[in-house]
């Protein structure tokens, strides 16, 4: 009996060790370590490397979080990531507190080259009570303007040898952004004045450009369990600032945004934080690079969307 | 083995090297002495540990989460010699608590994010020190299973057998709870609150289809344990998956394989 046990156990053994390393062999990956490989964070991120090194040669640009949607609180980082990250040559970050998992990364690989895209702006507090940064710059425009600039610069740095492509993508970029930031200029003087409840952090930005005050921030993007507390302050604000417009994003729980509108009697729009999806065939076809055309088409339609919502159209 | 050139693979193959093993051998005696809700409920009150922690401001929060998961350890076992509820309504009870302070201290003002890592774990961001620990960890668990196996599973058999026989009974289940604790306390941060339980089951579990006595319980726990954990993270790296709960996973084929086999060993 205890021969037959131990053939058994052998035999398991050996059988799962086969098992894995079949899979191993099936999934192993030839390494395309040729050119630069720049990973970026996030989605925004991604847009904005991906416009700026349209049409370099031997560069990619990988995306961390695999154009899914949402910001990146919560991200824990998998096997594939660590190793994708040890093999880049340029990290692109938001910065400002959104990459928490970056601590140990930094740690870990001392000779990546990270990036912090958004060095030098002065962002947003969360809250009165919580001191932590607002990080979601990318909603507003010079923001967006002084990101790009710096991933231009982490381009240039990392590869001067096509300096040319990174300047000419970028300038058609920075020049699509001004008029992007004329239009929601345009907005403001219309717009001014008006105050709101949000269900998005980064919504904060959007709606400070257009002059529009923000009463009250939900965040909803990280996992939050609204307490019952706060949700009666909010509506108690509403009805005290007589606010029947409630912005949310289209990621994230409709139905607590619903109640919020049936408390408060108003309406609830959906804008987008831009934090996922997929280029269209329009964006590609654009004489601007590609992710920032996306930017753009997508951040127009937020301010149609909020110029409706005001009855301006 | 192209994954061995990667720090944090190294890293994480020393740590489960030490911590399956340990898995393995703890798990034969939580499955013998009935307590595998009860090494569930200290991992979850882990959250609770390092919700103490960040409300009291320590600069860390293992030490907090070590020192709330000693006492909840000794107030659970002295609860459930004194309650008259069913043992397993006691746990529950110190389970759910665990879970939900942690859960309202953490998730004041929507920051449960920057803990929500611990629920799954992270094993890929094992430190070198954190081995030495768990190193630590290994050789006083193998002390006490040397020294004080055959007590506890007497104490597990029989307890008024056992202080018949001079055992220190309480003594023993005390310190076997403050074991469990420190080692799930030690490990809970790569491997998971939802998970950490089936690691330390799963292996015992399927040792106890195959063997006939405690030699072989131990031994087959071991492998199993061993092996899970090593072919999981091989695994986790290849299918770009989450590395606990691969391991989760491959033990639990494990334990499917020694079911199916049991009745062939039993006749």
């Amino acid at each position: 009996m205890k021969k037959k046990k131990a053939v058994f156990m052998t035999a398991l053994l050996l059988a799962a060790v086969g098992i894995t390393a079949v899979i191993a062999m099936a999934a192993g990956r030839k390494k395309e370590k040729e050119g630069i490989l720049c990973v970026t964070s996030f989605y925004p991120m991604y847009l904005l490397a991906d416009s700026v090194a349209e049409g370099a040669e031997n560069v990619r640009v990988v995306n961390l979080t695999e154009n899914h949607g949402g910001c990146l609180h919560d991200y824990t980082l998998t096997t594939q990531d660590m190793r994708l990250l040890s093999e880049a040559d340029l990290f692109l970050i938001n910065g400002g507190g959104m990459e928490l998992f970056l601590t140990k990364t930094a740690e870990d690989y001392k000779n990546l080259r990270i990036v912090d895209t958004s060095k030098g702006y002065t962002f947003f507090e969360e809250t009165e009570h919580n001191h932590a940064l607002n990080a979601h710059l990318w909603l507003d425009i010079e923001g967006y303007l002084l990101q790009l600039s710096n991933t231009e610069e982490a381009f240039v740095a990392a590869d001067p040898s096509q300096e040319e492509i990174y300047r000419k993508n970028a300038e058609a970029c920075r020049k699509e952004l001004m008029a992007l930031k004329a239009e929601y200029d345009e907005g403001k003087d219309e717009l001014s004045g008006g105050k709101t409840v949000v269900f998005h952090e980064g919504f904060v930005y959007l709606f400070h450009m257009l002059g529009i005050e923000t009463i009250h921030c939900l965040a909803m993007d990280s996992d939050t369990q609204i307490s019952a507390g706060e949700a009666a302050q909010i509506i108690e604000e509403c009805r005290l600032h007589g606010i029947t417009r409630l912005f949310s994003e289209a990621d994230y729980a409709q139905t607590v945004t619903d109640t919020f509108a049936a408390e408060t009697q108003g309406t609830v729009f959906v804008l987008d934080a831009v934090t996922g999806g997929e280029m269209s065939a329009s964006d590609k076809e654009s004489t601007t690079p590609a992710g920032v055309a996306l930017y753009c088409s997508r951040m127009r339609e937020n301010l149609e969307i909020i110029k409706r919502a005001y009855g301006l159209r | 083995m192209d994954f061995l050139q990667y720090g944090f693979m190294k890293n994480a193959l020393a740590a489960v090297c030490v911590i399956t093993p340990l898995f393995g051998i703890l798990g034969t005696m939580i499955v013998n002495n009935r307590m595998a809700f009860f090494s569930d409920a200290l991992g979850h009150s882990a959250l609770t540990g390092m919700a103490l922690g960040v409300l009291l401001g320590f600069a860390g929060t293992d030490l907090p989460m070590l020192l709330f998961a000693l006492l909840f350890a000794l107030l659970l076992t002295h609860m459930k010699r004194k309650s008259s509820a069913s043992t397993d309504t006691v746990i529950s009870v110190f389970s759910s608590l665990g879970m939900a302070v942690g859960l309202v201290i953490l998730s004041r003002g929507g920051n449960f994010s920057k803990y929500s890592a611990l629920l799954v774990g992270d094993i890929l961001s094992i430190t070198t020190k954190e081995i030495f620990y768990l190193v630590g960890a290994f050789a006083a668990a193998l002390l006490f299973w040397l020294f004080c196996f055959n007590k506890l599973h007497a104490c597990s058999v029989n307890k008024s057998l056992a202080k018949s026989k001079g055992i220190p009974v309480r003594l023993m289940e005390d310190l076997f709870a403050v074991l469990i604790a420190v080692i799930v306390m030690l490990s809970i941060k790569w491997v998971g609150i939802l998970i950490i339980n089936a690691l330390l089951i799963l292996p015992a579990a399927g040792a106890a289809n195959l063997s006939s006595n405690m030699r072989e319980y131990h031994l087959f726990s071991v492998i199993i344990s061993t092996a899970s954990g090593v072919l999981g993270l091989i695994l986790s790296y290849y299918l770009n998956a989450a590395a606990g709960p691969t391991i989760v996973i491959v033990a639990a084929v494990f334990f499917t394989a020694t079911f199916f086999a049991k009745p062939f060993f039993r006749s």
